[in-house]
């Protein structure tokens, strides 16, 4: 058998040889080219499926909206409990969207939702895990107030224009306050930095 | 400011096309959806201000290369991916449109019928060598021979065309 059949026969049975047999058929030139050729003899032939561009499109937009992992959403609903009182306290002119106007900020995975009262004690919380959630044509005054539960910040608008931008973005929550406004610093519409645990937005 | 909108319309506009240029590459439709799925996910947090056809299609075409690039020798010789194409990065021009067509225009004319039916069964189909020579009545040994005599065929006309 010439280093020809042993291609074609490599190719059939790559798991019959050992990977320095498979290196030397292919460090032979005449075995390299044949490869080369049937590979582009199989692009030349391969049956291209005319994909459903619709059907693909609904599939990618519901795969990438996410749900925050449920300990994320208990350490919203219990910072927004603690926090209102603060936030009466110090006066600030913070914004932030009540939990009965929340919105397309929903949870990654279809677990039990706990629902935590202003008068629950926090927990302790399960081990957290990546998450990514999306946000779907959402009020910058919406994502920011949400983003604000997690990372503990204030948001102070210093125009009422920026209030209602409405947005596509993804948050990685694994991301710190000050990256996740470098990013959202990144809309053209948006002038926005952070200090300290405020968030100001211009 | 990126919007649903915005890459829903790039979505529709070119999935299409990358998908295609995708399977060509890999001739694995799963790999391949995941592939573009992957490109256009990027631009949730990129943003799609600049992006253009031709960043699309090399974003595509370099996550084909680096997949296949990535697979063991056994796995790459078995979906037939030749191993040494390209260094670093794929050039702009793969996979050869015009080449790929002269390879389907040599198998349609200057194969014999029996040699061509193997090649459709074995490079379309994906039929095993024993399944071709079952199906046409011929042995195995057979079936080799006329691959090889595809390739000498092809050698040849794609020299011939530079």
């Amino acid at each position: 058998m010439d280093n020809l059949d042993r291609l074609l026969d490599a190719i059939e049975h790559p798991e019959a040889y050992t990977p320095e047999e498979l290196d030397d058929i292919l460090n032979d030139a005449e075995a390299a080219e044949a490869l080369h050729i049937l590979d582009d003899t199989k692009a030349a032939l391969a049956d291209v499926p005319e994909p459903d561009t619709d059907a693909e499109w609904a599939a990618f937009s519901k795969k990438y909206t996410r749900k925050l992992p449920l300990q994320r959403r208990a350490v919203a609903a219990i910072l927004i409990a603690v926090a209102s009182a603060a936030a009466v306290a110090t006066g600030l002119g913070v914004y932030r969207s009540s939990q009965a106007e929340r919105h397309d900020l929903v949870a990654e995975d279809t677990a039990k939702v706990i629902e935590v009262s202003a008068t629950d004690a926090i927990r302790s919380l399960p081990a957290t895990a990546p998450s990514v959630a999306i946000f779907e044509n959402v009020p910058l005054e919406d994502i920011l107030s949400d983003i604000s539960q997690v990372y503990g910040t204030e948001v102070v608008f210093k125009s009422d224009s920026a209030r209602g931008l409405r947005l596509f973005f993804r948050w990685d929550t694994n991301l710190t306050a000050a990256e996740v406004v470098e990013l959202l610093n990144n809309f053209e519409q948006i002038d926005i930095h952070i200090e300290g645990r405020t968030i100001t937005v211009e | 400011m990126t919007t649903k909108s915005n890459i829903e319309q790039l979505f529709k506009t070119h999935y299409s096309r990358l998908f295609r240029l995708a399977i060509l590459i890999l001739r694995d439709d799963e790999a391949a959806r995941d592939i573009v799925h992957d490109v256009f996910a990027a631009l949730l947090t990129s943003g799609t201000g600049d992006i253009t056809e031709a960043y699309l299609t090399a974003a595509v075409r370099n996550r084909c290369f680096n997949f296949r690039r990535n697979l063991s020798t056994a796995d790459r010789l078995r979906e037939m991916y030749s191993t040494e194409i390209f260094e670093t990065e794929p050039d702009e021009e793969w996979p050869d449109e015009a080449l790929l067509e002269i390879v389907r225009v040599t198998v349609a004319a200057d194969l014999g019928y029996t040699c061509r039916r193997v090649v459709e069964m074995r490079f379309t189909l994906g039929y095993s060598y024993q399944q071709i020579a079952d199906e046409l009545g011929i042995s195995k040994v057979a079936v080799y021979k006329h691959l090889r005599h595809t390739i000498d065929v092809l050698r040849k006309k794609l020299s011939a065309n530079g």
